[in-house]
């Protein structure tokens, strides 16, 4: 296990180098100009003539590339152009937080709806729950999340102002409680459409594993239904699950710019379209870097669970 | 005897109470804290270098202030200066500084301070270098400062008591601590002499102002502010800005009382706020709409067509709702000193017939089709696509470019790439900053009348004879030039709880006076 989570890992310098270039390319081959962007719209040409090169943007793209990618190495990911002295892994660090914390919470959210309906919609197959929590998970996925977190925050926002309908608390500076209160109505709003998901998902996968010949030969040799369920067949259903989660969690990265501009929270998402919009190439291939190397770490961490789920694998 | 002794301590009791209580829940009326939801965050905040509405109307006169401001009427007011001069011709300007100003690091202001900070501030526009030449600000003595010109400068006070490039003072020692990569002042050492402090700014999350308890003021404490200038109270301990980029957003936290003040809201939004009777909503003024001219991809007849043709009503609406006025004028209406409605006959008039005469005489080929640059988000594209509806009664066919913002702010200093651009415009102090009748911006205003008008006017000898050449240069870009389609101006809307009073709207809205009941 050992070698191969190395042997991940060492993949990651080539995956990083590609998505490096790649993303350098698209970003300064892309039409626009920081520097027309940072002064406004009022700037001369020979206002952003000389920013351009003060910030040398004149330089053929390959020796910006070498600079850029040289600093990178050293750990230095460069300076925003859009937001005057920050640093892109201050920038980062700032946003990640929010963020991940969003992704976190809406996961624990999804996980915590997603598998009890789950399991109990295989076990009452064809029932009255099974059909309710069918139309639960149609209703789930139809609906788009910032559509379900604007309908929270006319309800519990603006109506009957039980929740704040905006704003983000840094659970670590400002308390628990406020951020559970900030974050609650972003973190269902992304987390219902994955829960709607992965109730099915489970649902599915434990009927399957449910039709199979060792949990017949459990059900014939008298094992208690509840324990079939939970020892036998939810086990070996996880794998489905397990891979839903992980999809989950970097879809919830990855959409949560719209949650994260619904509701005011400075997370990456909303970070990544602002800096696109204002060109802010060193911000933009930061976070992208980010993203890919957290992409693999967290397929890494999946195959790594994958092999404590089912010895099978760990063995292969 | 006792009951005299009673009443006694009755009366002190009672004194106690009205000396130290009463004033004491008075003071409690009011909440230490404003929460604005402002709809951005400025690159840097540094007003030398930073131009962006949200960092001058932050900062402005709040945190930073002026040598002179503005007053309602359009007149110059002095605030950091107590005094100034100017000679017959406009070419020398003298400035007596207030006495006893501390800057929010408790440096009291002198001359060395304003010689810095007024010389960067020539550096950082071209506009300015233009109008001043080499000439720079010089001390001579702490507390005054000249500056003396080798021609006449009649719209370097407006510009200086300006909102649009600010002429802020900061401390030498900020100038100093200039970012050598950036050319920012750090947020640290943005200091000013204003009533608010800057206390904190969490990237992407808000701006804390703080109250500065040693803030000099000026004026009289018992009337009102005038426009920009008066004496500035602070009642308020704290004026936090809450970046909301989302308009939905802003309006939700006002309407459950996350907010006490939202700026930007949108015309979808309008109804909700009126629908209660626990928030105000205003307009204002804020810019102004237009289609730039490529001027050297069209000519001046086939532009004259278009400003014929075109029904502003028919383009505004889709775009802004309730949230304009048909206004000719190239400056603001709160722009006293500069508004005129001279040539206003050519605004928008609807007039098929006349466009056809017009573009008959045009070198246009209409078997091409005219070029439309525009922003592809908001609500340009159904202004555009209305345009080109338009332009098709009277044959004309168009090419619909939309692009992202800085895509296209790239696109449009190519001359090859478009015919016309749409795009909006903010405030600007003087005429002379509007950047579409220059020669060097984005379309390229390079008609020699043109610009011997605008140097007549920026030379003037005197404010009425510059207001007279302005007045002359609308009227020759409405009948004869057109650099632009003009189609009035865009308000922006802002709503608060009846509970805040005492905010100031001038140009924009500040809180400098404003109290939040609880």
């Amino acid at each position: 296990m050992g070698k191969y989570v190395i042997k991940r890992l060492a993949a990651l310098i080539p995956t990083i180098f590609i998505v490096s270039v790649v993303v350098f390319l698209i970003v300064h081959l892309t039409p626009g100009d920081p520097a027309a962007m940072m002064l406004g719209e009022d700037a001369t040409p020979a206002d952003i003539a000389a920013l351009h090169n003060r910030l040398g943007l004149d330089d053929p793209l390959i020796v910006q590339y070498v600079r850029w990618a040289g600093k990178c190495l050293t750990g230095d990911l460069g300076y925003s152009t859009a937001v005057a002295g920050q640093s892109v892994s201050g920038m980062i660090a700032s946003h990640f937080l929010p963020t991940i914390l969003l992704a976190v919470y809406s996961q624990l959210i999804t996980v915590f709806l997603a598998l009890p309906l789950g399991m109990i919609a295989a076990r009452k197959r064809g029932s009255l729950t099974d059909s309710a929590l069918s139309v639960f998970s149609m209703a789930g996925i139809s609906l788009p999340s910032f559509m379900m977190g604007m309908g929270m925050v006319l309800l519990f926002a603006v109506s009957f102002r039980l929740m704040p309908a905006t704003g983000y608390k840094n659970p670590f500076t400002d308390g628990i409680g406020p951020f559970f209160r900030y974050m609650t109505l972003p973190a269902v709003s992304l987390g219902f459409i994955h829960a709607a998901y992965m109730m099915r998902m489970t649902k599915a996968s434990l009927l399957e594993v449910l039709s199979s010949d060792y949990i017949k030969m459990a059900r014939a040799k008298g094992v208690k239904e509840r324990k079939i369920v939970f020892k036998h067949a939810f086990r070996n259903s996880l794998l489905t699950v397990i891979t839903v989660i992980g999809q989950g969690f970097i879809s919830a990265l990855a959409g949560a710019a719209v949650v994260e501009r619904l509701f005011g929270i400075p997370g990456m998402g909303s970070l990544m379209v602002d800096s696109i919009d204002k060109r802010d190439y060193q911000v933009i291939q930061g976070i992208t870097l980010m993203i890919a190397m957290l992409n693999v770490l967290i397929n890494l961490l999946i195959d790594v669970i994958y092999g404590f789920a089912d010895p099978r694998i760990r063995l292969k | 005897m006792n009951n005299f002794k009673k009443l006694l301590s009755l009366a002190a009791v009672l004194a106690l109470l009205t000396g130290c209580f009463i004033p004491a829940l008075a003071e409690e009326e009011y909440a230490d804290v404003i929460r604005i939801a402002d709809d951005n965050q400025a690159s840097s905040y540094d007003l030398h270098k930073d131009t962006s509405v949200n960092a001058r109307n932050m900062l402005r006169g709040t945190v930073m202030e002026q040598l002179v401001t503005l007053k309602a009427d359009g007149s110059i007011g002095p605030e950091l200066a107590e005094s100034y001069e100017v000679n017959e011709n406009n070419s020398a300007f003298t400035f007596h500084l207030r006495k006893g100003v501390r800057f929010h690091n408790g440096k009291e202001m002198t001359s060395a301070d304003v010689v810095a900070s007024l010389n960067r501030w020539i550096e950082s526009f071209s506009t300015v270098r233009n109008m001043v030449g080499d000439a720079r600000f010089e001390a001579s003595d702490d507390y005054t400062v000249t500056l003396t010109l080798n021609n006449s400068a009649i719209m370097l006070l407006d510009m200086l008591a300006g909102a649009a490039q600010c002429a802020v003072i900061y401390p030498a020692e900020s100038i100093a601590a200039v970012n050598a990569e950036t050319g920012f002042i750090p947020a640290d050492q943005l200091i000013g002499t204003g009533p608010y402090k800057f206390s904190e700014w969490a990237v992407d999350q808000y701006v804390k102002l703080e109250r500065f308890d040693d803030y000099a003021p000026y004026g009289d404490p018992d009337a009102e502010l005038d426009g920009l200038w008066g004496y500035k109270h602070a009642y308020t301990g704290t004026l936090m800005y809450y970046i909301t980029k989302d308009a939905d957003t802003r309006v939700n936290g006002l309407l459950a009382g996350d907010y006490d003040f939202a700026v930007k809201v949108t015309d979808a939004n309008l109804d909700r706020i009126e629908a209660d009777d626990q928030f105000t909503l205003y307009s204002q003024q804020t810019g102004m709409i237009s289609l730039v001219w490529n001027k050297r991809s069209t000519d001046k007849y086939l532009r004259q067509a278009v400003q014929a043709l075109a029904n502003a009503d028919d383009l505004n609406i889709v775009n802004y709702g309730v949230l304009y006025d048909n206004d000719p004028c190239f400056m603001e209406d709160g722009q006293l000193g500069w508004y005129t409605t001279a040539g206003s006959e050519y605004f928008c008039q609807n007039d098929p017939e006349k466009a056809k005469e017009l573009l008959a005489q045009s070198s246009f080929d209409t078997s091409k089709p005219l070029r439309i640059l525009y922003v592809n988000s908001g609500g340009a594209p159904a202004m555009v696509e209305i345009l080109k509806q338009e332009l098709e009664t009277i044959g004309i066919t168009s090419e619909l470019i939309g692009q992202d913002r800085s895509t296209m702010t790239k696109t449009r200093t190519d001359d090859t790439a478009y015919d016309v651009f749409f795009t909006t415009f903010s405030s600007v102090p003087v005429p002379s900053l509007r950047s579409f009748l220059s020669a060097d911006w984005a379309g390229w205003s390079e008609d020699e009348k043109l610009q011997e008008m605008m140097t007549a006017m920026t030379t003037a000898a005197t404010k009425e004879e510059a207001f007279a050449q302005w007045e002359k240069i609308q009227e020759y870009c409405y009948a004869d030039y057109c650099p632009v389609l003009m189609l009035g101006h865009f308000h922006q809307a802002a709503a608060c709880t009846k509970k805040l009073t005492g905010y100031n709207v001038f140009l924009t809205t500040n809180f400098w006076n404003a109290r939040l009941a609880k």
